[in-house]
């Protein structure tokens, strides 16, 4: 019984020395394997490196040559912050406790094509309707709607008036310039008020493996009809570079329809979903692993393109006008 | 999750007792346990860092003993918050089924050492508190192995005790996890078939490249009436390769009731 009893401490002491092999230690925060861990994760999970001609390995070698031991949390943070940059991505953040990393570019170097007061002023005035997130006024018997961003839950409710008003104007003006994105949910919602039927808008593939190439098959992105009636009347959707993300995914969602049309400046961009990491130093960072295409495979993270382009006019502003909802009411009620 | 309730499983227990109650050599018993887990873990598809935490943890055991076999069905539950050194923080759910049969058709049941099997099925579920997007991963298996029993009773003081320790390793199976980023495993959808995809979804288990194995040592107080309680030490780890890792290490400590059934 005794030497039986034995083989049975021997497994106990088997199980718990299988402790550090199969749960390893947490990685250090060391300055060098934080920069490993930032550089390796991006490498095997990003999404876009193929599409914008980006040599990771030679950016690797270019900031690592600049990580020491003794290298201070900021500049730490300034040096990935830096290699980051590199991707020219607006999903991509490095997040600390004191400061947090972006790329705005996608928006930076264009026309800003938005003047929040002159619409405050001028066409949405002091009797404009509040249906949740979706601000909206009649402007010469055509409904013009403000959606400042996506990361607003819109309800069916809101919708469904929003839609009721619609029905007894002769179209819609969609203004989603300056809006950064948020939720796909509300995009797709919104969308779904205007389409008449089932249709692809989209596909998108996700990174299957560490591999550049290594995504899994082309999934269609499809936009359903609300249950409710839909209004099936001309929409025209305004966009700028501000326009990013889940905005650019709706301004496409948007351009698939017959009865919709988008004028501005094509949309900033942000056809790849991030995905979340965290760093051994606690920081978390995110960055793109999908890549979703348009149905003529162009890529949504270069933006979408615009039916009719048009800036926003400097004399126009002037004259207490918004040349993108002149031009639009003007289409609307032709 | 309807078949885990206990609204199914007491019922089941209680019509299945009744049947082989006829067979009058056979012994019934109903364990129910209750307790914490500190479960230390690591899902690469998250992150590199490991998440650990204290999570509530409860088993419903059925067994059955023969004279020459005791069948034991084991039905497990845990929740619980998991943190990391900087705070970020998981919640992580498991459920699972635990079956052992062992042999002892050469020795008492109530003494000594016995072989037996195990199988295990256990479903794990975590989503992250500070991931927008892809917070959600999870990962399944159900795998067979061998097990060993041992069971030394003694007296103290006039009452009947008796130590009881159980491991058991999983060698063989099949699993499935999430995929290299989002929560649905690799090849889910690739199909227009459903039982197409669940082949695609699936990748084996087999010892060398996944492991499974656990202990269950616990000190038993028989009463008088032939019920018992009992506390419990469980120790466990599991480690599912392939794709992004998914490492976990769990000790639970359980305080458990014993009901005589037959």
């Amino acid at each position: 019984m005794v030497k039986q009893a034995r083989y049975f401490w021997i497994l106990v002491f088997f199980q718990f020395s299988c402790e550090q092999w199969v749960l390893p230690t947490a990685p250090s925060p060391d300055a060098i394997e934080v920069f490993d861990s930032l550089w390796e994760d991006v490498n095997d999970r990003y999404s876009f490196f193929s599409h914008k001609g980006i040599d990771w390995e030679q950016v690797r070698e270019t900031y690592r040559a600049r990580v020491s031991d003794d290298i201070g949390q900021l500049e730490l943070y300034e040096l990935l912050a830096d290699m980051l940059f590199e991707l020219r991505d607006g999903h991509v953040n490095l997040s600390t406790g004191f400061n947090r990393s972006r790329n705005w570019e996608w928006y930076q170097e264009f026309p800003v094509n938005y003047d929040e007061n002159l619409i405050e002023q001028e066409y949405l005035g002091r009797d404009y309707w509040i249906s949740g997130p979706l601000l909206h006024q009649v402007l010469d018997e055509v409904l013009y709607v403000n959606y400042r961003s996506f990361a607003q839950r819109i309800s069916e409710a809101n919708l469904q008036v929003v839609v009721e008003r619609a029905k007894r104007t002769r179209g819609v003006i969609i203004d989603v310039r300056n809006n950064g994105g948020g939720n796909l949910s509300n995009a797709a919602l919104l969308a779904s008020a205007f389409a008449e039927e089932e249709m692809e808008y989209a596909r998108q593939r996700i990174k299957s493996g560490p591999g550049p190439e290594e995504f899994g098959p082309w999934e269609p992105m499809v936009l359903s009809p609300w249950e409710e009636d839909t209004f099936t009347g001309l929409v025209i959707v305004l966009t700028n570079r501000r326009s990013y993300s889940a905005t650019s995914f709706f301004a496409q969602m948007m351009n698939t329809l017959p009865n919709a049309l988008l004028l501005g400046d094509q949309t900033g961009g942000g056809g790849g979903t991030p995905v979340f990491g965290e760093l051994p130093n606690g920081w978390t960072y995110r960055f793109s692993a999908t890549q979703t295409v348009d149905l003529e495979n162009r890529q949504l993270e270069d933006g979408v393109l615009v039916d009719l382009r048009l800036d926003l006019d400097p004399a126009a502003v002037q004259r207490g006008e918004d040349n993108l909802i002149e031009a639009a009411i003007s289409l609307l009620r032709r | 999750m309807r078949f885990f309730s206990p609204y199914f499983i007491l019922p089941f227990l209680l019509a299945f007792g009744a049947a082989t109650a006829a067979f009058s050599q056979t012994k019934g018993n109903l364990w129910l346990a209750t307790g914490l887990q500190l479960q230390s873990g690591r899902d690469r598809g998250f992150s590199p860092m490991i998440y650990s935490g204290n999570r509530s943890f409860s088993l419903a055991t059925f067994g059955i003993e023969s004279p020459h076999k005791t069948e034991t069905f084991q039905f497990e539950f845990g929740y619980g918050p998991l943190t990391n050194r900087f705070g970020n923080s998981l919640n992580s759910l498991s459920a699972g089924v635990l079956n052992y049969t062992f042999y002892h058709k050469e020795s008492p049941a109530e003494r000594g050492l016995h072989w037996g099997w195990a199988n295990q099925n256990v479903f794990n579920v975590r989503r992250h508190n500070g991931f927008t997007n892809y917070s959600l991963r999870y990962d399944y298996f159900t795998a067979i192995g061998p097990a060993l029993r041992y069971i030394y009773p003694f007296e103290w003081k006039g009452q009947s005790f008796r130590w009881q320790t159980v491991a058991h390793w999983q060698v063989v199976g099949f699993q499935i996890k999430s995929g290299y980023i989002g929560a649905d495993p690799e090849g889910l959808s690739e199909e227009e078939t459903g039982f197409g995809n669940f082949l695609r979804a699936v990748d084996p288990f087999f010892a060398g490249k996944d492991w499974s194995m656990g202990l269950e040592s616990s000190l038993v107080w028989t009463l008088p009436t032939g019920n018992s309680l009992a506390i419990r030490y469980r120790p466990e780890i599991s480690s599912l390769g392939g794709g992004q890792p998914v490492q976990r290490l769990g000790q639970a400590v359980l305080v458990m009731v014993n009901i005589r059934l037959w």
